[in-house]
């Protein structure tokens, strides 16, 4: 046995050192530094360079596809930045990195999907990567500690291929896709990819609900106003998810300590006005749902 | 509890150092517990009806020796329909009534018997058959009937081959549970050496190519031609390292303790024939398919035709053993009809090869083995797709002269996973190609230890680095 105890030690030393070696040397290498997550080293800038009043816009992938913060900046004066990247970085990310930038009389538009699911630990290994700052506003817990470390081991291998064969990269999912206010805008000449609507889980968001609303207190502390917004929705996903869509809104119009401006319905459309998700507005519907925003926060404000 | 998750990691440190640790006479108590905890990880309350059938049959296997004559056949009845019974509730009830529902209300009828709202329980069909093959043995007289209760039940529960094999016989199993096994360097590292091969299969290669066979099989309307081989081809890939690597990881984790379980696969993409790539594909079922019902059928010592008709029934029960849907039906009915046909040619082959020059030879055997492949491609279509029109679609749109669905499929994430496959297949075939006839651990034992060492090494860290980690994915076979 002693044999065995002796030998097993040291070849896990052996691989617990490789591991970590690959780790210090190649990272570095192949910082993801034009990644899509990148971006929020964009927006964290203009967030916190913008005076106030202005409209900070947090959510998931639903506003980074789907407004145009240029024509809501130019309709209400205001200096608009457009924080939303992707919901799988988590609704924990978002609200603490948006909150830190709030200021007096800023107005934050919060537009979460309906999923509102876990962190996506391979995105967040990215995120910390691209953007070192960024770590301040992600917090794991205990048993999220090995699949993240091993997620960040696994990104230095396909950071690496990326940075090996180009074609791996899609020019959409990019940095430099977004505007100047933080809107992507990579994807808008792009043609449609055909979708299948997924089903929604039915999900507790008890604690999520619990996270907004200290995010709330938070915000309106800071002598800022929050609203809510129903994120946009591709119809077949919305026609099949309505039970869910609806016990989600009864929810949150019942819970939610802020105002909710709009109803689920509000910028349902039809699919051929989806990108590449059931979130992802097009180029056109992208405007379309721009102008039916202006027309609501123009009787809010 | 799935192999694939640190839960499993856990345990089986757990319960591996105790069942060194203590005395001997308490170890098949421990495994006991060990397998009623891991089964019970899935849904707790199932581990009922595996005590049902355990009771069941631990009295039936006595009775049945203590018997002789029509009571001593009786109790054998008894015991299977017990068994099958289970099997037929929980996962064939349901199956059933929505066919005579279909059937009655094309005669213009209704249905008004309810369906049963209940999960499968995992690994039923395994457990069951293996619980079969103790009454059918104990009646044939070729194994005594256990006495001890314990004993018995650790036979059906064995928490290796519990949930998805191997089928154990008891002839094999059930007297190493008296026997004491002490700490062997070489069982316990050999066994380690299976189980990493085995988590090799399952994490790096076929949850990695899960994805990609997912996105065209959910929705195979959307693709035509290129994606839909392609995506039939690499479930081939995942189907073969899913149980392949299950069944690696359960003969390892066994060997650990000092158990020998059955191996169960033996590089079935390089058989030659439909009937060679059954004799090296899931062994452990396919044998117990031919030791309890195609030769008790008559197997091959009957007319032509009636071996054929044995064949299919063999085929096409095999296939609703694996689940209750007309897809694995046609599955086992296409795997049936193949083999008939392998064996009415197999003259015509014979002389085939024995026309052609020793030179062509590597060249002939080669297409034989792409032939069988792509033949067995076409079964997994049924077997994979969501239903039988899905399955002809796929099929029927393997060819076709409508292009654009392939640049669909090929994103650049999925490039990013086809890749990484890749390597890890080209990885896979080379040893299976180089370890000819050997074991997969006898065959590396043999390398000097620098190779030995360093390939496992590379092992390791290309199962941390390649591997698929999020989501747990579950193994294929747990299902059935």
């Amino acid at each position: 046995m002693k044999k065995f105890l002796i030998r097993a030690i040291l070849f896990s030393l052996l691989i617990i050192v490789s591991l970590v070696a690959i780790v210090v040397l190649v990272s570095p290498l192949v910082r993801g530094k034009n990644d899509y997550v990148a971006a929020t080293i964009d927006k964290e800038s203009r967030l916190h360079s913008l005076p106030s009043p202005k409209i900070i816009f947090v959510g998931g992938s639903n506003l980074a596809f789907g407004i145009n913060s240029s024509a809501i900046s130019k309709e209400f004066n205001y200096p608009v930045v457009n924080m939303s990247l992707h919901g799988g970085l988590g609704l924990s990310f978002m609200l603490n990195e948006a909150l830190d930038g709030v200021k007096k009389s800023d107005i934050v538009l919060l537009s979460t999907e309906y999923y509102l699911d876990k962190p996506e630990l391979k995105l967040l290994t990215q995120l910390m990567d691209a953007n070192p700052n960024a770590k301040k506003y992600i917090t794991l817990k205990p048993e999220e500690l090995i699949p993240f470390y091993i997620s960040d081991l696994q990104r230095c291998v396909t950071s690496s291929v990326k940075v090996i064969g180009k074609q791996f990269s899609d020019n959409i999912y990019i940095r430099n896709g977004f505007t100047v206010e933080g809107d992507l805008v990579s994807h808008l000449n792009k043609k449609n990819v055909p979708l299948v609507s997924p089903r929604l889980k039915e999900i507790d968001y008890t604690d999520d609900l619990q996270l907004i609303n200290t995010f709330i207190d938070a915000v309106k502390k800071k002598g800022a106003t929050v609203y809510y917004l129903f994120p946009t929705y591709q119809q077949s996903t919305f026609t099949l998810n309505k039970k869910v869509v609806t016990d989600f809104a009864t929810l949150f119009h019942k819970n939610l300590k802020c105002p909710i401006i709009n109803t689920p319905d509000t910028f349902v459309y039809n699919d051929s006005l989806y990108f590449n998700s059931e979130y992802h507005l097009n180029k056109q519907g992208r405007e379309i749902r721009t102008q039916k925003l202006i027309e609501i926060l123009g009787k809010t404000f | 509890m799935l192999f694939n998750s640190l839960h499993f990691v856990y345990f089986f440190i757990v319960v591996t150092t105790l069942y060194f640790i203590i005395p001997h006479k308490l170890r098949w108590f421990l495994l006991l517990i060990a397998s009623c905890y891991f089964y019970m990880a899935f849904l707790p309350i199932y581990i009922l009806i595996l005590g049902f059938t355990i009771v069941i049959d631990y009295f039936a296997g006595i009775y049945i020796e203590l018997s002789s004559g029509r009571k001593r056949k009786l109790f054998l009845i008894c015991s299977l329909i017990a068994n099958i019974g289970v099997l037929c509730i929980f996962k064939y009830y349901n199956f059933l009534n929505d066919n005579l529902s279909l059937l009655l209300n094309d005669l213009g009828y209704a249905n008004r018997i309810p369906n049963l709202s209940i999960l499968l329980p995992i690994g039923l069909s395994f457990h069951t058959f293996q619980a079969m093959s103790y009454t059918i043995e104990v009646y044939r007289g070729n194994q005594k009937a256990e006495r001890n209760f314990g004993i018995y039940a650790l036979y059906v529960m064995f928490y290796p081959q519990l949930v998805a094999g191997p089928i154990e016989r008891p002839q094999n199993i059930l007297h190493q549970f008296y026997e004491k096994h002490k700490f062997s360097y070489d069982n316990v590292t050999n066994g380690l050496k299976l189980m990493t091969w085995g988590f090799f299969k399952k994490i790096v290669i076929s949850d990695r190519l899960a994805d990609l066979v997912n996105q065209a099989y959910s929705d195979p309307h959307r693709y035509q031609g290129f994606p839909l081989i392609l995506s039939t081809i690499f479930f081939a890939f995942q189907i073969y390292c899913d149980f392949s690597g299950y069944s690696d990881i359960a003969i390892g984790a066994a060997r650990v303790m000092g158990f020998d379980l059955m191996r169960n696969f033996n590089k079935p993409y390089s058989a030659k024939s439909i009937v060679e790539f059954w004799q090296r594909w899931h062994i452990s079922l396919s044998t117990w398919f031919r030791d309890y019902l195609y030769i008790p059928l008559g197997g091959s010592r009957v007319k032509m035709s009636r071996r054929y008709l044995n064949l299919l029934i063999t085929f096409l029960i095999s296939g609703l053993w694996h689940g209750a849907n007309w897809t694995y039906i046609v599955w086992g009915g296409l795997n049936g009809v193949y083999q008939i046909i392998d064996i009415s040619t197999k003259k015509a082959r014979g002389k085939i090869e024995s026309i052609i020059s020793s030179g062509f030879k590597p060249a002939y055997s080669i297409l034989c083995q792409l032939v069988t492949f792509l033949l067995i491609c076409t079964t997994w279509v049924f077997f994979r797709a969501r239903s039988v029109q899905d399955g002809w679609y796929i099929v029927s749109h393997f060819i076709t002269s409508v292009h654009g669905t392939t640049a669909l499929y090929l994103s650049a994430k999925n490039m990013m996973d086809i890749l990484f496959a890749l390597i890890a297949l080209f990885i896979l075939f080379g040893v299976e190609h180089l370890q000819k006839n050997q074991s997969f651990v006898d065959f590396v034992n043999k390398k000097s230890p620098a190779i030995r060492w360093g390939f496992y090494y590379g092992l390791v860290l290309i199962i941390f680095l390649l591997g698929k980690f999020e989501g747990n994915q579950q193994f294929i076979y747990f299902q059935f």
